[in-house]
C-alpha cells in the first residue's frame, strides 16, 4: 500500500539525515562566505567541536586545524566555488583535533541553488590512514619479496654452479660439519651451563636456532631476549664493548672466549664465560652460523673478588701492626743472644775462679760469647735495613679518608676491649702532606693505648673518641681521648720518652715512635689529662703549604 | 746422680745453661723441644727440669700440665724471655720452683736449680718411705690390720677386744705381732708408718670409727 507523496519526501529526508549522521566519513557544507552551515558528528569530532550545531557560522580558521591547513581548505573551497567544479578523491594529510596525523581522502563538490548558481560547497572526507599503512606495508613486503627472490635466484644459481662443481666434496664436508656441530652441541651441553646455535644471515643478523634451557635458568630471561642475537640487551653496560668486539670477531671467522657480565632479570649481576666459534661456509664465503657455550662463573668471580679484598685488608693490617710486632720481635731477637752472652760470661768467671780451670769449657764459653755477640749485631743491622724501607712516602692526603680507611679495624679493636669508638671528623679539613700508612699506625697506636688505659674495671662505659678538626693556623689536629685511668702531669711529661712505660708488658716504644712520625711530618704531639676522667692524646699536622720542614 | 734436664729451643741458651750447670759439677741433659724431652725422659731418674716457657710446638706451661696429669712430680724451674705476670702466676700456682726472666744472673738460676734438686730428693725420699711402709703393711693378716686400725684410731686394747668380740689378751698378742711386722719401736712410730702406708685413708669406713673422730688433714696427703 505504498503511496508516493509528502510522507515519502519526509521518509527520504530522514533517511538522508541518518546516512549523513552515521556514515563513517566526515560530511560538511559551507556557504559562499566560507562559513560552515553544518556537518555530521564524525566531522565535528575531527574539527574539534563537540556537536555538529557548534560548527555553524565558523570558518576553518576558528577550528582545530593549523593556519596552513585552513589556508589549504580555503583555496580548495574557492576553486570549487569559483570554477564550479568538483574536486574528487584528493589525498591530504591533516592534523586532527586530537593531534593525530591522518591521511584523508577528500572530495568537494559545489552546492547550487535553484537557479543553478553556486551557493556553497559540500565536502566528504574519509580517513584512509589505516588503509594507507596497510598499502605501504604491502608495498614493502612486495619489494622485499622481490629483492629476496632476486637474491635467492642469484644465490641459487651461484650455489647450483658451485654444487655442480663440488657436489661430492661438499656432501662430505657437510656431513663432517653436521657431525661436528652435533658433537659440539652434545659436548657443550655436558660441559657448560648452556649452549646455543645462531644462524647468521648475509647482512650479519643473527637468529637463534636453538638455545638450551639453562640460559633462562641462569639469566631469568626468556630465550626470546636474545633470539635475534641481541646480547647487548642483557649485557652489563660496562661490558658492552666486550660483547660488541666478540660479535665482530665471530663474524670475521674467529673463535672467541670472553668473560662478561649480564644483568639477570631479577637485577642481579651474573658473570658468564662464553666460548663461541663461527662456522664458515666455503660456498657463501662468510660465517653462516655461530655455535657457543657459556658457563656461569659468578661464584668463582665473587670468590676471586672476595679473596682479593681479603688479601688487601690483610696486607693493610700487617703493615699497621708492624710497629708493636716489630718491637716485640726485636726484643726477643736481641734478648736471646744477650742472655747467652751474659750467661757464658758469668760461667767463664766461675770457671776461672776454680783452682784448675777447665780450659776447654772456658774456650767454648768465650767462643759462644763471640758468636752470639755477632748474631745480635746482625739483628740490629737487619732492623736498620727494615727501618730504611719504612721511610715515609708522603703524598697529598685527605685526613678524613685516611681515618675512615682504618675505622673498621679500630672499631674491631675496641669491641675486643668491650669499648666503643666514636668518630668525630670535621668535613672541612685541609689537605695535608703525609704518609697515610704511618699516620694510620699512629692512630692505631693511640687507640690501642687508650683501650689499654681503660682495661681495668670501671663504672663509666668505656668510650674512645677519635676527633679530627681544623687547627688554626697550622692545619689539622687529631685527638684520641679515653675515659680510662688517666695520668698525672709528671707522667705526661715522660710518656713520649723511649722505653718509658706504665704497662707491665709494654716496651715503651709505641708513643715514642708515634711522636717521631708526627714530628717527621712537621707536626707536634702531646698528652693532656681530661677534666673528668682519662687522657687525650693530641697530634697537630700542618696543612699543605704550611709545613716548615720535614 | 741427679740430672738437670734443660728444654729450650734456642741452641745458644741451651748450651749456655748446660755449661753453667757443669761448672757447678752437676750433670745437664739438653732437649730442643718438649717432644724430644718426652721421648727420652725416664721419671725414675732423679733430677729437675729447666724449661723455657715459650717454644714452638708444645710450650713449657703445657708440658707442666701434662707431667702433672701423668703424676710425674719433677720440680720445674721456668725461664722466659718475656716477663709476663699472669703466666708466671699460673706456673707458680701449678708448683713451679721458680720463674726466671732472661737474661738472668747465673747465681739466681743455679740457686733455683739447687732448690729444685733438693725438693726432688725430699719427694723421692718421702715416696720411698711410703713404698716401704706399704710393703710392711702388706705382710699383715686381715685380723692384724683390724687391730692396727684400732690402735691408729687411738682405742685401748679393751675397746678393740670388745669391738672385735674377743679378749684383751688376744688383742695384745696381735698388737705385738703388728709392731714386729711393721718394725715399729713405739706406738707413735706405728701410727706414722700406718699413715705413710695410707691406713688412715680408709679410717672412716672402719667399724670402730665413732662420731667426733675425723682423720687429720695431713693424713690424707
Amino acid at each position: 500500500m505504498h503511496k508516493p507523496g509528502i510522507d515519502d519526501t519526509h521518509e527520504e529526508r530522514r533517511l538522508l539525515t541518518s546516512i549523513i549522521a552515521h556514515i563513517p566519513s566526515g560530511v560538511f557544507w559551507k556557504g559562499r562566505d566560507f562559513r560552515y552551515r553544518g556537518c555530521n558528528q564524525a566531522f565535528a569530532r575531527s574539527a574539534g567541536v563537540d556537536r555538529p550545531e557548534d560548527i555553524v557560522g565558523k570558518t576553518d580558521y576558528e577550528l582545530a586545524w593549523e593556519k596552513e591547513q585552513a589556508d589549504y581548505f580555503r583555496a580548495c573551497d574557492r576553486l570549487v566555488m569559483e570554477e564550479n567544479r568538483a574536486l574528487l578523491n584528493i589525498e591530504e594529510v591533516e592534523r586532527q583535533a586530537d593531534g593525530r596525523q591522518a591521511i584523508l581522502l577528500t572530495s568537494k563538490v559545489p552546492l547550487r541553488d535553484d537557479e543553478g548558481r553556486v551557493c556553497g560547497v559540500l565536502g566528504i572526507d574519509t580517513d584512509i590512514s589505516h588503509l594507507k599503512q596497510v598499502e605501504n606495508e604491502l608495498r614493502q613486503i612486495r619489494a622485499e619479496l622481490e629483492s629476496r627472490v632476486q637474491q635467492r635466484t642469484a644465490e641459487l644459481s651461484a650455489a647450483n654452479e658451485q654444487l655442480r662443481r663440488e657436489i661430492r666434496d661438499r656432501e662430505r664436508a657437510e656431513e663432517a660439519l653436521r657431525a661436528s656441530e652435533e658433537r659440539y652441541r652434545l659436548v657443550s651441553e655436558l660441559t657448560s651451563d648452556y649452549a646455543y646455535s645462531f644462524s647468521v644471515e648475509p647482512g650479519g643478523r643473527c637468529r637463534a636456532e636453538w638455545l638450551t634451557d639453562a640460559f633462562s635458568r641462569i639469566s631469568g630471561h626468556p630465550p626470546s631476549a636474545i633470539e635475534n642475537g641481541d646480547w647487548g640487551r642483557i649485557t652489563h653496560p660496562d661490558d658492552l664493548p666486550i660483547v660488541e668486539r666478540r660479535i665482530r670477531c665471530l663474524l670475521a671467522g674467529q673463535s672467541v672466549v670472553n668473560e662478561f657480565r649480564i644483568i639477570a632479570r631479577d637485577g642481579h649481576i651474573r658473570w658468564l664465560r662464553d666460548h663461541a666459534r663461527p662456522i664458515w661456509s666455503e660456498s657463501e664465503r662468510r660465517v653462516i652460523r655461530i655455535l657457543g657455550a657459556a658457563q656461569d662463573i659468578t661464584d668463582r668471580k665473587q670468590a676471586e673478588e672476595e679473596a682479593r679484598r681479603h688479601q688487601a685488608a690483610l696486607a693493610q693490617v700487617a703493615r699497621l701492626t708492624t710497629l708493636g710486632e716489630l718491637a716485640a720481635q726485636l726484643a726477643h731477637e736481641l734478648n736471646q743472644p744477650l742472655c747467652t752472652m751474659v750467661g757464658n760470661a758469668q760461667t767463664a768467671q766461675r770457671l776461672l775462679a776454680a783452682p784448675a780451670p777447665d780450659m776447654a769449657e772456658l774456650r767454648d764459653a768465650l767462643n759462644d760469647i763471640v758468636t752470639f755477640g755477632k748474631q745480635a749485631a746482625t739483628v740490629i743491622k737487619q732492623l736498620r735495613e727494615f727501618l730504611r724501607q719504612q721511610q715515609p712516602r708522603p703524598i697529598i692526603l685527605n685526613v678524613q679518608r685516611t681515618i675512615e680507611e682504618i675505622a673498621g679495624l679500630l672499631e674491631a679493636d675496641a669491641r675486643q676491649h668491650a669499648a666503643r669508638v666514636r668518630f668525630d671528623i670535621a668535613d672541612d679539613l685541609p689537605a695535608i702532606r703525609g704518609d697515610p700508612i704511618q699516620l694510620q699506625q699512629v692512630l692505631l697506636n693511640l687507640v690501642r693505648n687508650g683501650l689499654e688505659a681503660m682495661s681495668l674495671p670501671q663504672e663509666t662505659p668505656r668510650e674512645l673518641i677519635v676527633n679530627a678538626s681544623r687547627h688554626a693556623p697550622e692545619g689539622v689536629i687529631l685527638r684520641v681521648s679515653d675515659n680510662g685511668v688517666g695520668i698525672d702531669p709528671a707522667t705526661a711529661e715522660r710518656l713520649f720518652e723511649p722505653f718509658f712505660t706504665t704497662k707491665p708488658a709494654g716496651l715503651g716504644l709505641g708513643l715514642a715512635i708515634c711522636r717521631s712520625i708526627i714530628e717527621a711530618h712537621g707536626g707536634r704531639m702531646w698528652a693532656e689529662p681530661r677534666p673528668d676522667r682519662g687522657t687525650t692524646f693530641c697530634a697537630v699536622l700542618p696543612a699543605l703549604g704550611e709545613e716548615t720542614s720535614s | 746422680m741427679p740430672v738437670v734436664f734443660i728444654v729450650d729451643d734456642d741452641l745458644g741458651v741451651r748450651q749456655m745453661i748446660a755449661r753453667m750447670v757443669r761448672s757447678v759439677q752437676l750433670t745437664p741433659r739438653t732437649f730442643d723441644s718438649v717432644h724430644e724431652f718426652l721421648d727420652q725422659f725416664d721419671p725414675a731418674q732423679p733430677g729437675c727440669l729447666v724449661l723455657d716457657v715459650r717454644m714452638p710446638g708444645e710450650s713449657g706451661l703445657e708440658l707442666q700440665e701434662r707431667l702433672a696429669r701423668m703424676g710425674v712430680r719433677i720440680p720445674i724451674v721456668f725461664i722466659t724471655g718475656h716477663g709476663d705476670i699472669p703466666m708466671s702466676v699460673r706456673a707458680m700456682k701449678a708448683g713451679a720452683v721458680d720463674f726466671i726472666e732472661k737474661p738472668f744472673h747465673d747465681q739466681v738460676l743455679l740457686d733455683a736449680i739447687h732448690t729444685a734438686l733438693a725438693r726432688d730428693r725430699e719427694q723421692r725420699k718421702a715416696e720411698s718411705a711410703r713404698a716401704d711402709a706399704r710393703a710392711r703393711l702388706a705382710t699383715l693378716t686381715p685380723r692384724e690390720r683390724e687391730v692396727l686400725s684400732g690402735v691408729v684410731a687411738g682405742l685401748a686394747n679393751k675397746q678393740i677386744a670388745a669391738k672385735l668380740g674377743t679378749t684383751e689378751q688376744t688383742i695384745k698378742l696381735h698388737r705385738g705381732r703388728v709392731m714386729n711386722k711393721m718394725r715399729a719401736d713405739s706406738v707413735a712410730e706405728l701410727v706414722i708408718l700406718a699413715q705413710r702406708a695410707g691406713v688412715m685413708d680408709a679410717q672412716e669406713h672402719a667399724p670402730w670409727s665413732h662420731p667426733g673422730h675425723e682423720p687429720s688433714p695431713e693424713s690424707r696427703a
